[in-house]
């Protein structure tokens, strides 16, 4: 049995609005999420994409026990998450990127030993797991500083330490490198490869950051308008609408670029050139070739799309 | 249990970081403590003996130096209800309900020692009439801080409800103007229960804001004879499980129908 079962997921949010004019409020259901099933087994990573308001935090949120479903079932490690929330809640850890569960006028040690006691962590257990957490999150400057103090990287791992302290089975990742440096953000990813390796740790990663989950994830879901559009490897899913390759080139004194095939869109910067080409129909050895008839190459770069510009024309085919 | 205490106690730690807080306030309530003394003398002086202008002068104190108590809606959870961090909150493997009412009870109790302690101390050196009177006795002021400590398990389960219901609304503002109004009132913090008409005060004293600071005054001045005393802490007990199972019938529902703001 899978650790993750979600079949035919519903959730409808009313939403009051008021139109200029009119005294009383409209209601009106929005489905965030619409007949939604997928399973992920225990140890798995596994991204959860879609545009702002596809229902990607509500799926999150269902599968926390915060919400409760409007039709359909979940269970996580064969619990209904809304049913059984206290116990479900032992198991699980939460990182909300955009929200903060430390208590923001005193020292990060102290939300940790709150934690500790909220989790019922054993006093060794929990000695061993916060120098495990000191040291993958360089936590060790900060820990005894009030939060309010502690700029945003070093709150986000902060953050992380605390939802990490009671080594949960399932970790749900919503929006984790928001606002990091690059520096940080490989360090999370890092850490988190290593909490999946060491641990077993199953991960849900809510992002809008592509890299995230192509360093992290082997599998990703799309979900747009609360549906599940897609559920496969990232590869696949790339191989879709990964069509176009772009190349940077620069030609030697007297060299010029040759009459390229319409399917070709060609556009000068400076000395370079920069080409965009559909290699289904014009193959790279056959552009290689073409390029070097137009006199000697002094240097040239051949690029993959850039993984976000994917991610848009995808939205924009789905009509998301 | 355990995680309640250490609730209760991180709590009452970040309040004493609020000490500036604590001075302004007690400040502004000494001012409008020696105000409302005045005030309540110059009604009273004509007609009333010496012991009756002491006895409220020794209410009105009361009434200041525990004014924390009634108002002080906890800004942290309705900031967390507001930002949508109570999300975190509800993903915690405890009972929802004792877990609010430890932080509310904790903001409480060290709110207002920081306060009363110091107000109570400068009061008792005011002249007799203005500031405040020792108790009746010593088994008088053991009885007070006993139906104190069940004042503050009533006001903290006042708050608990109203943070349910801050929770429903998803804005504290509704809900608090109401409550602090109505709370400020029926608990006697801006005319002495006392002081009203004797028909009125039969109904008044039997208000649930009535035992969060008005009983323990009257075990203090002795107002309320020792033979009343189990009928009024029975008052403060049957208000205290009253208002318990109210509130956790609401942190239940809310817990069905709950909405986290901002995505």
């Amino acid at each position: 049995m899978p650790y993750i079962e979600t079949k035919d997921l519903t959730k409808t949010f009313i939403v009051r609005s008021k139109k200029d004019g009119h005294i009383l409020r409209e209601k009106k259901a929005i489905c965030a999420l619409d007949h939604v099933s997928f399973s992920v087994e225990k140890g798995e990573l596994c991204g959860y994409i879609g545009p702002n308001g596809a229902g990607k935090s509500t799926t999150v949120k269902l599968l926390c026990g915060i919400l409760t479903a409007e039709s359909g079932q979940a269970t996580v490690g064969g619990l209904t998450p809304w049913k059984s929330r206290k116990e479900h809640a032992r198991h699980i850890g939460v990182v909300f990127g955009q929200r903060s569960q430390l208590w923001w006028d005193v020292p990060v040690i102290d939300s940790y030993q709150l934690l500790r006691d909220i989790y019922r962590i054993p006093e060794h257990q929990y000695k061993k797991r916060l120098d495990e957490l000191i040291g993958a999150l360089s936590l060790e400057d900060f820990l005894h500083t009030p939060l309010r103090q502690l700029s945003l990287g070093m709150r986000m791992r902060a953050e992380l330490g605390g939802s990490l302290l009671h080594s949960p089975e399932l970790l749900f990742l919503d929006e984790p490198t928001i606002g990091l440096d690059a520096v940080s953000k490989l360090q999370l990813r890092e850490f988190l490869l290593e909490e999946n390796r060491q641990h077993g740790t199953t991960i849900m990663l809510t992002t809008h950051d592509m890299e995230d989950i192509s360093a992290l994830c082997q599998r990703v879901m799309v979900l747009g308008h609360g549906k599940l559009l897609f559920d496969g490897s990232l590869q696949s899913l790339l191989n879709r609408y990964d069509t176009l390759r772009t190349v940077h080139v620069r030609y030697q004194a007297g060299g010029r670029l040759p009459q390229l095939p319409p399917c070709a869109l060609a556009k000068q910067e400076g000395d370079a050139y920069i080409i965009t080409y559909p290699p289904k129909e014009l193959p790279t050895d056959h552009m290689l070739t073409l390029l070097q008839s137009g006199g000697a190459i002094a240097e040239m770069t051949l690029h993959e799309r850039n993984i976000d510009h994917m991610i848009a024309d995808m939205y924009r085919e789905m009509a998301l | 249990m355990r995680v309640y205490l250490s609730t209760f106690l991180l709590r009452l730690k970040l309040e004493t970081q609020y000490r500036a807080a604590a001075i302004g306030g007690m400040i502004c309530q000494m001012f409008f403590g020696l105000i409302l003394i005045y005030l309540y003398r110059t009604i009273q002086a004509p007609t009333q003996p010496e012991s009756v202008l002491a006895a409220t002068a020794t209410y009105v104190w009361f009434q200041q130096a525990c004014f924390r108590m009634l108002v002080s809606s906890d800004g942290e959870l309705t900031q967390t209800i507001l930002k949508g961090d109570i999300a975190y909150h509800l993903v915690r493997p405890v009972d929802q309900y004792w877990y609010w009412f430890a932080r509310s009870l904790a903001q409480k109790v060290m709110g207002c020692a920081l306060r009363a302690v110091p107000m109570l101390l400068f009061a008792l050196l005011l002249p007799y009439g203005i500031g405040l009177s020792l108790p009746r006795s010593a088994a008088h002021l053991a009885l007070c801080l006993f139906s104190l400590g069940l004042g503050f398990i009533v006001v903290c389960a006042v708050e608990t409800i109203s943070s349910g219901l801050i929770l429903r609304t998803l804005d504290n503002r509704g809900v608090t103007a109401a409550l602090s109004l109505i709370m400020v009132f029926l608990a006697g913090n801006i005319i002495p229960l006392n002081m009203f008409p004797d028909s009125w005060q039969r109904l008044m004293l039997l208000n649930p804001f009535a035992q969060i600071i008005d009983t323990p005054i009257r075990l203090y001045t002795g107002e309320c004879a020792l033979s009343d005393v189990p009928l009024q802490l029975l008052v403060q007990i049957l208000w205290i499980a009253a208002l318990v199972l109210l509130g956790r019938r609401i942190w239940a529902q809310n817990l069905k129908r709950v909405i986290v703001q901002g995505g």
